[in-house]
């Protein structure tokens, strides 16, 4: 059992197999050995680790992805969005929850996690008109007139095909 | 330790702990956890699983995502391919850093437009007196030829020489069957699947036969011979055409004193037998392949159908209606994505272009209908059961051009050229006039190099010639690029191809003494 302490100081008990999906605590583990002193965790809160962990349960004993893999799917990956029906579920929550589970997976190296995270971003921008995009993620306009119009005139050719 | 530290420091900087208490709210302009919020590399990593336009759409929505996308070849890579109708082909260049690639693909779309047609390499083609008739084609840098004896491949001008091919057929010893009565009907020959196929009559019963280009029985192939489904007799001026694309292989037979066409469609991989086929009086066709399951027929109007089941009667997907009535078969050419090994891109199948050309009325040039295959994908089920009139899909996804009898024409990926004799006489024409032609958005967005944009719609008069139309709408966007190339002595252009790299015309000149004989000129673009 591991055990993890999160910013607002709330300790979790996990089991090893769960957490080192976590690339960030594995390597820890691996770097300290056999050990029941608990891992401060100062980037995550406990609501988001509640989730991070609900989504380790859930793909446990799944391979990791390799660095290598990734490296030849550079070209050949497909852009793909599709998220499978559970991650989909699981990710259904408020869009600050959505970037603290992001920015989670980022720092645990969890890269599945992450995945699944762009993606549902990428979902929510696809198809949107850049005002939607703002009024979406709360994103201020700080173009002037002149400049939004440049840029509207050099990007048309990819709307109306 | 010390990485705890650090990653505490990255924290800091894209979490501030203040926001937590800040409340949603439309006068809230400060930032608080979302998208740029996040660190630089998760917002790239969010883009990057975007489309071209929802990228592009992403650059107006304020300066520091346009700062990312300005500052992100990988970003500008997938508009740069989506601007040019391109697809990378996988494991070839995967070694090349991203920078690279985007300037690659920048300068080859500038490349275009430095034509110079009188800079160029000559190629002599292999000249007995035979194979001056024969008939010839080029695909993957390779001239195919083939005569009623002898089918031949030739490499041009390779530009990696390890994967050119040199091979020269016995057509008798291709087929199984030796008879005094014997005439070869067609020839398909594909490099890159090592796959010759020959269409031949003995005694007036039609055969298909497939080998590999290496000799011997084809690896893939489920036999050595196709068997056609209605082996009607031959009849005298039957014509014959072999077509194929990846695992289908068609032959249509056309009868014009009968007015009478066969068109079978084989999985050549699968079986050699089919149950997928037209047949038809009067209104005669031409057709070709969509993509894998795709077929396209030309008659009166253009039919798509879908061959995914050789076992059964082609599919009609949907019908599209032509503005005008064909006065003859309607002619499609049609260029398939040849994967060759060196090719790092192939043209993306749903924006390819197809070139009909087609009379309406004797007294008039031809039409050549440049169309966006664009206009096949995304379908409705509704789409069989009503025919698409003209007015629906024609004007805003094709460009309509008069065209010279005695012109030529071919296409690659989104570029078309048209070659037109000029000046004097037809048949010894002082120049020629190269018309280039490029109907990829972003050639026309950025109207790159010497070409000239032409946006604005065409209206072709046709009030005078036929009661059905009085003018042909088009207004596809594409940019254009015209030079005039003047032939040396006595020769003439016979014929024109072009790929992503070159052009190349087939010149035949005549001389005293050794008579008629072709070359090759190859120009690179």
């Amino acid at each position: 059992m591991v055990h993890l302490v999160t910013s607002d100081n709330v300790e979790f008990v996990v089991e090893k197999e769960v957490v080192e999906r976590s690339v960030l605590i594995k390597n820890m583990l691996e770097d300290v050995g056999e050990s029941d002193q608990s891992i401060p965790l100062a980037n995550v809160s406990s609501a988001v680790l509640r989730k991070v962990i609900e989504y380790c349960e859930h793909h446990r004993g799944e391979p990791l992805p390799s660095g290598d893999a990734d490296q030849n799917q550079d070209e050949t990956r497909k852009r793909t969005t599709d998220i499978s029906e559970w991650d989909q579920k699981f990710i259904t929550v408020d869009q600050e929850m959505l970037f603290e589970i992001i920015l989670a997976a980022n720092y645990l190296d969890i890269k599945s996690l992450l995945d699944v995270g762009c993606k549902t971003v990428a979902n929510m921008i696809k198809g949107k008109t850049p005002d939607e995009i703002r009024r979406l993620f709360n994103i201020v306009n700080d173009f002037t007139p002149e400049e939004e119009a440049q840029i509207k005139k050099e990007n048309e050719w990819a709307e109306d095909r | 330790m010390s990485s705890h530290s650090h990653l505490s420091m990255t924290e800091t900087s894209c979490r501030p702990s203040h926001l937590q208490i800040v409340k949603r709210g439309h006068h809230d302009l400060s930032p608080k956890t979302g998208l740029l919020s996040l660190p630089e590399e998760l917002q790239f990593d969010v883009l990057h699983l975007l489309s071209c336009r929802d990228i592009l759409r992403c650059t107006s929505v304020c300066k520091a995502l346009r700062q990312m996308y300005t500052s992100s070849s990988d970003l500008q890579y997938i508009v740069e391919l989506s601007g040019q109708r391109l697809l990378p082909v996988p494991n070839t260049i995967n070694h090349i850093p991203i920078s690279e690639r985007l300037q690659l693909l920048r300068d080859k779309a500038h490349a275009w437009f430095k034509f110079n047609p009188h800079s160029f390499q000559t190629v002599s083609v292999p000249n007995n007196n035979r194979l001056y008739y024969a008939d010839k084609t080029i695909t993957c840098e390779h001239l195919c030829l083939w005569d009623s004896d002898v089918a031949a491949i030739i490499p041009i001008l390779p530009k990696s020489p390890q994967q050119t091919v040199e091979r020269w057929h016995q057509l008798n010893s291709v087929i199984s069957v030796s008879h005094s009565d014997l005439k070869i009907l067609d020839v398909f020959m594909n490099l890159a699947q090592n796959l010759i196929i020959v269409a031949y009559l003995v005694q007036g019963t039609p055969h298909i036969d497939l080998r590999a280009l290496d000799g011997g029985v084809h690896p893939q192939a489920a036999g050595s011979r196709l068997l056609l489904s209605e082996p009607l007799r031959y009849m005298a001026n039957e014509s014959a055409n072999l077509k194929g694309l990846g695992r289908h292989i068609a032959l249509r037979r056309i009868v014009p004193r009968f007015d009478q066409w066969y068109l079978q469609i084989w999985d050549w991989q699968r079986s050699t037998t089919s149950n997928c086929f037209f047949n038809g009086e009067a209104d005669l066709i031409d057709f070709c392949f969509l993509g894998n399951n795709r077929l396209l027929v030309a008659s009166e109007s253009l039919k798509l159908y879908s061959i995914e089941d050789t076992s059964r009667a082609p599919q009609l997907l949907a019908c599209f209606l032509l503005p005008t009535t064909p006065l003859f078969t309607p002619n499609i050419l049609k260029t398939e994505p040849q994967m060759h090994a060196q090719e790092m891109y192939t043209s993306h199948p749903e924006h390819q272009l197809l070139c009909i050309t087609y009379s309406i009325s004797p007294e008039c040039d031809p039409f050549v209908f440049i169309i966006s295959t664009s206009i096949f994908s995304d379908l409705d089920e509704t789409a069989a059961a009503t025919p698409i009139p003209w007015d629906r899909w024609g004007p805003s996804n094709s460009r309509v051009f008069e065209q010279d009898c005695n012109g030529k024409i071919h296409l690659s990926g989104s570029r078309v050229l048209q070659v037109i004799p000029a000046g004097e006489s037809d048949y010894s024409p002082s120049y020629y006039i190269f018309r280039m032609m490029d109907f990829s958005p972003l050639a026309e967005a950025n109207s790159r190099g010497l070409g000239q944009v032409a946006k604005e719609t065409s209206v072709i008069d046709i009030s005078g010639i036929t009661k059905e139309a009085r003018s042909l709408i088009t207004s596809l966007p594409y940019v254009e690029f015209v030079s005039d190339k003047v032939p040396k002595g006595t020769s003439s252009l016979a014929n024109i191809w072009i790929d992503t790299d070159r052009i190349y015309t087939l010149i035949v000149s005549y001389s005293f003494g050794s008579g008629f004989s072709n070359k090759l000129e190859v120009i690179d673009i």
